[in-house]
């Protein structure tokens, strides 16, 4: 055979002919693969075969569906919430909550605190080992919080400690130079659970990925990266909380946290069965899975204030009437329904009425700013702001009445503010509406560009964990905080310092009464909903007393002990 | 041949080179301060500053870029700022479920394309002709998104073939085939839309050549003329075009991960964007440079043994 050239390739070893004939076999080994057996065993793609879904048909496991990625086991690391659902089962806390939502002993056997708050002696359960078989001691408290302190995002938790030592084995102080009465509440949080730091050292950075370990009733087995991650049972746990009906071990062998980003295919993976239990329920899901006939749905109205933050700093929202006639403006049930498809309630008051320390709802009743038009009109009239007919747009000296609106691009945030722009616009606004990527919305919050913007906070438990981050001076947007008002009021500020730092309940407690009080007054954000938290899950699970705790959603205060299959 | 293939080689340098500093410079100069996305909102003010210096934010963005295209060529992609781990480690877990789905949803394309080609051209204006086009618009305009959801729908969930997600067994085996031929259809189907109409067309120019009306007049059976003396002839625009499917198999198994939780590097590359994990990005783009140049020299090679009077020496 002659080419173009008029070069001969008879003897090129990679003619046609062999390329062919290498093809026509390659395939023949392709379909004999076909023909081979299935995938039966242990594969190592993300479980044990059978069925593909990676349950051990010997065994009970429990697949939980998340719909965010986990990024770290290192309860030092990234505080998101897939990162803490995982988490959670592996490490126990020195205090939990209890069913009257009161910090309750858990690693603790007891505890002493002084008059002033300012020193902590904590004496440790002496029947507690990690999974590594190393006991659980006062040196390992010591450690992890040095850590805590070294690197952790969430190292407020432990407030301006001055000391942390060993007094004996089993015996560990804190000490601090001024009233810190929070301790035994922030202890509770699952970012200041307790690690062996044998296993910190042995891991080096790499800890939180191949090795994490606590004391929880679960294990950490493998991680299939962007599948499953594999928990086993710890069969030595007893420690549970003893508020709950089972303090341990676990009904269940093992727990896989299944990775679904996309959230039809989470729900389809529910209700076909593949999936167990999982608290990434969609919004326009919620009634699918509570009427399907292999799934139920638990619903609960949880402190998570969703709301808008004005920017007190640049006009028109620097006038508090203005501010005021935003809040009137906003008709909340409706955008409720429009953004939330129903899945939420809608607030007054800017701490949830299910916070603990939240303001008494007769007067919240009394001094917010509820849905009335008319009145919103009536306070822009009085601040100089004019029009000739409704709906129109206001001015004042020939300006507008505009305001830069900002969103985030996440779905129920943009519906809020494409539904709250229309009620605006209906009492004289201009609303500039951009939905923006987290980033750039970011970058727009701490410039300070905004006159409002969308925004959550899901640590509303408590109020003052909700009031510190997003309204203290000390946490203004333009200096990288995240108190996007720009809100810098001295007397708020003495009234935080009073709630963080008084050593009595009732003067904390009063000051967050008040600090409530001044922000209905003047209206640095606008409260809009509390969210409605869901758990949807099979019919064939017993999640036993779990929802009997108000804040079930919270899973490490129960480590699903509770669930068997 | 062999210096053709070292010249290919050479020139995927300064091409690398280029991808390189433009998704650079884009991931630079998008909005948004990863160490804040990193820690999260809550994050205090002086951890976001530590992670920065820690990130090496600190420094110019060309400092930052030479430093890591330094790192590259000797093999290390950087570390990730959301999970603290290699970037190359990253890549290497899910790189095979990338691979493998392509691989299928390009089977699959050529599978339905060429025939179905075949079939109108040699039959046109025919209703077969007419339902294979029809069907080539239809796979065309589809949404993979979609159509990702609604195979799930009707397989998986009403009538339970196969599963809904994920991705388990053994390479090649049932299972792992139950779990990767969802998605490869919903990646490759759209893919075979295009293809089917060039084959189409490729076929109709060829089969109206003097040669094959000398081949159908000296007595050849049709079976002959089509598939000995025309499909081959047809396939040279054809294999242009499956060259320049391949990055776009890739762009598509992107959102198909996503919808069926399949374990490859599109589900990191969306996740590191949104996390601005700079490292992450740019070792993924540059991994999927390498491949659709490879796929491209491999498609250039392939060429010359369709038409034997293509020659690279």
């Amino acid at each position: 055979m002659v080419n173009k050239n008029g070069k001969s390739n008879t003897n090129d070893w990679m003619n046609r002919r062999n390329m062919l004939q290498m093809g026509g076999m390659g395939t023949v080994a392709l379909l004999a693969g076909c023909l081979g057996g299935d995938g039966n065993g242990d594969n190592g793609n993300g479980g044990n075969g059978g069925n593909g879904n990676g349950r051990d048909e010997d065994g009970k496991v429990f697949i939980e569906g998340m719909g965010a990625n986990t990024s770290t086991l290192d309860i030092h690391g990234e505080p998101r919430v897939p990162n803490s659902i995982a988490h959670s089962s592996l490490h126990d806390t020195l205090f939990t909550v209890n069913l009257e939502l009161e910090p309750h002993p858990h690693l603790v056997d007891d505890f002493d605190r002084d008059e002033d708050a300012t020193q902590y002696d904590f004496y440790l359960r002496e029947d507690v080992t990690f999974h590594d078989g190393n006991p659980l001691v006062a040196e390992s408290v010591v450690g992890t919080y040095e850590r805590m302190l070294d690197i952790s995002p969430e190292a407020y938790l432990l407030g301006p400690v001055e000391n942390i030592e060993a007094v004996d084995e089993y015996h560990v102080r804190m000490e601090y130079n001024d009233p810190f009465p929070l301790l035994t509440r922030n202890l509770t949080s699952p970012y200041a659970a307790i690690l062996s730091m044998d296993a910190v050292e042995e891991a080096g950075d790499g800890y939180g990925q191949d090795i994490a370990v606590g004391t929880g009733p679960f294990k950490f087995e493998r991680w299939d990266r962007d599948e499953r991650i594999v928990f086993t049972k710890n069969e030595d746990y007893t420690w549970g909380p003893d508020f709950l009906e089972n303090t341990g071990p676990s009904h269940l062998d093992e727990i896989h946290f299944r990775y679904i980003p996309e959230s039809s295919t989470l729900t389809n993976e529910l209700t076909v069965g593949n999936v167990d239990g999982t608290t990434y329920v969609p919004t326009n899901d919620a009634d699918a899975i509570a009427d399907h006939e292999n799934t139920s749905l638990e619903r609960l109205d949880f402190p998570h204030a969703d709301y808008l933050a004005l920017n007190v700093t640049r006009p028109p929202t620097d006038d508090v009437n203005v501010r005021r006639a935003i809040s009137h403006a906003i008709n909340r049930q409706a955008v409720v329904d429009a953004a939330m498809d129903g899945e939420a309630y809608p607030i007054l008051n800017f701490v949830p009425p299910l916070s603990v320390n939240a303001l008494d709802e007769s007067e919240v009743e009394e001094h917010a700013h509820p849905y009335d038009p008319d009145r919103a009109r009536e306070l822009l009239e009085e601040a100089g702001w004019t029009n000739s007919s409704e709906g129109e747009v206001r001015t004042q000296d020939g300006e507008d009445l505009s305001i830069y609106f900002t969103a985030f691009s996440i779905t129920q945030y943009a519906r809020v503010g494409e539904v709250t722009q229309a009620m605006l616009s209906s009492v004289g606004f201009d609303v500039n509406l951009e939905v923006l990527e987290a980033g750039t919305l970011y970058d727009t919050l701490e410039a300070s560009e905004h006159n409002v913007t969308t925004m959550a906070w899901s640590r509303s438990k408590f109020a003052l964990d909700l009031l510190e981050p997003t309204l203290s001076p000390d946490n203004l947007a333009t200096e990288g905080g995240t108190n996007y008002s720009i809100w810098d009021n001295s007397e708020f500020a003495g009234y935080l310092q009073t709630a963080r730092s008084s050593p009595e309940e009732s003067d904390r407690q009063q000051a967050m009464y008040d600090a409530q009080r001044l922000i209905l007054e003047e209206v640095p954000v606008v409260p809009i909903m509390g969210y409605t938290k869901h758990y949807g899950y099979k019919n064939e699970v017993n999640l036993g007393d779990w929802f009997e705790h108000d804040w079930w959603p919270e899973q490490h205060l129960h480590h699903r002990l509770q669930v068997d299959l | 041949m062999i210096q053709y293939i070292i010249r290919r080689l050479l020139i995927m340098i300064p091409v690398l080179l280029g991808v390189t500093i433009v998704i650079s410079s884009l991931v630079y100069i998008a909005p948004g301060n990863p160490a804040r996305i990193a820690l999260g909102q809550g994050a205090n003010p002086e951890a976001v500053l530590a992670l920065e210096r820690q990130m090496g934010l600190d420094q110019p963005p060309h400092i930052r870029y030479i430093e890591w295209l330094v790192n590259a060529a000797q093999g290390d992609l950087g570390t990730s700022v959301q999970s603290g781990r290699d970037v190359s480690a990253l890549i290497i877990e899910r790189l095979p479920a990338t691979l493998e789905l392509a691989a299928v949803a390009m089977v699959i394309t050529l599978l339905l394309a060429l025939p179905l080609g075949v079939v109108s051209a040699v039959n046109q204006y025919s209703w077969l002709d007419n339902t294979s086009m029809l069907f080539a618009i239809f796979w065309l305009s589809m949404p993979s998104f979609w159509l990702g959801l609604m195979l799930i729908y009707l397989f998986a969930v009403y009538w339970g073939i196969f599963p809904v997600s994920g991705r388990d067994g053994v390479l090649l085996s049932l299972t792992w085939w139950s779990f990767v031929l969802l998605p490869a259809i919903a990646t490759g189907t759209r893919r075979a839309g295009l293809l089917t109409r060039l084959m189409r067309s490729s076929m109709l120019e060829v089969l109206n050549k003097e040669y094959i009306r000398t081949a159908r007049g000296k007595g050849i059976g049709s079976r002959k003329v089509i598939m000995t003396h025309s499909v081959k002839n047809a396939m040279i625009p054809v294999v242009t075009l499956i060259g320049l499917q391949i990055p776009l198999i890739f762009s598509g198994t992107v959102i198909i991960e996503e919808v069926f939780s399949w374990p490859g590097m599109g589900r990191l590359l969306v996740s590191a964007v949104q996390q601005r994990d700079y490292p992450v990005v740019q070792g993924t783009v540059l991994v999927y440079s390498v491949i659709v140049l490879f796929s491209n020299l491999a498609v250039d090679i392939a060429y010359s043994y369709i038409d034997p009077r293509v020659s690279y020496d």
